[in-house]
């Protein structure tokens, strides 16, 4: 059947925007990058253990920019940076799917720490959980979203390698 | 919605280049160049276009062999991209409306 050239066009552009996302969805994380902002995230809230809002405000500053930098240094090396609200709408869905239920994750372990344990160390004990829930959370949604871009670029007939 | 079709954009390499952009929040030349497989200095020239209309904005980083260029969609890039990808939804909403054969949907000649 033959296609309108407007629909031709639209479905060479999208195709286009699915195969930078396949590339680099085919491209490995580097081996630090999970494991770094998960101890990140773990140090800043062990601060609260020390009851030092000084330190907790310089804690989230230094972290802030070892996310940023390590960011930049990934963004670096893939030669892009992805924009999230262009993502294809299955995966900006999981997307907001894991963001909201991590962030649920996190308070909850928060208020069960500051109301419901009164252990010296608590903090640094939620801080570890926290860490560890956004390693393996990253990890599982990457996982999945790798293979949700693989399956999209295969039906739209992309080689992705 | 009414939206025109942009005439800088619609040549098929700009179009193929602001398709990329649009996914991203910046990319490096050689990326871009990898994507689309245009050559270097074809590239160069297409970029130059997009920058002068204040498309894309440019950014080098490092010195010598390190160093990179970065091209982002600008705001008025990405809204004069949005409308021409409107103005093609339009055009097929138009034909299909109308009950013609889709291929009076005729594109506009395309410079390059």
């Amino acid at each position: 059947m033959d296609e309108s050239p407007s629909k031709v066009v639209l479905a060479e552009m999208e195709r286009r925007q699915l195969t930078l996302y396949a590339t680099a969805a085919a491209e490995p994380t580097p081996w630090w990058y999970f494991p770094l902002l998960a101890a990140t995230s773990a140090s800043i809230i062990a601060t609260f253990d020390v009851r030092s809002p000084l330190l907790t405000v310089l804690a989230v500053f230094v972290g802030g920019a070892v996310v940023g930098g390590s960011v930049k240094a990934v963004e670096h090396r893939a030669g892009f940076s992805a924009r999230l609200s262009a993502l294809p709408i299955p995966i900006r869905r999981q997307l907001n799917g894991y963001v909201i239920g991590h962030s649920l994750l996190v308070l909850a372990i928060l208020a069960f720490t500051a109301f419901g344990s009164d252990h010296d160390r608590r903090f640094t004990i939620a801080g570890l959980a926290i860490g560890a829930s956004l390693w393996l959370g990253a990890w599982g949604f990457q996982a999945r979203y790798r293979a949700q871009i693989r399956q999209l670029a295969e039906e739209a007939g992309i080689d992705v390698g | 919605m009414s939206a025109d079709l942009d005439h800088l954009i619609h040549a098929p390499k700009r179009l193929t280049i602001m398709s990329l952009l649009a996914a991203t929040d910046g990319a490096e030349f050689a990326f871009i160049r990898d994507q689309t497989g245009l050559t270097a200095s074809d590239l160069s020239k297409q970029m130059s276009v997009l920058s002068e209309a204040d498309y894309v904005s440019v950014r080098k980083t490092g010195r010598g062999p390190g160093s990179a260029t970065w091209y982002r969609m600008t705001r008025k890039g990405r809204a004069a991209f949005e409308g021409h990808v409107q103005a093609l939804r339009n055009l097929i909403d138009g034909a299909e409306a109308g009950g013609r054969h889709v291929q009076t949907d005729a594109l506009p000649a395309t410079p390059l």
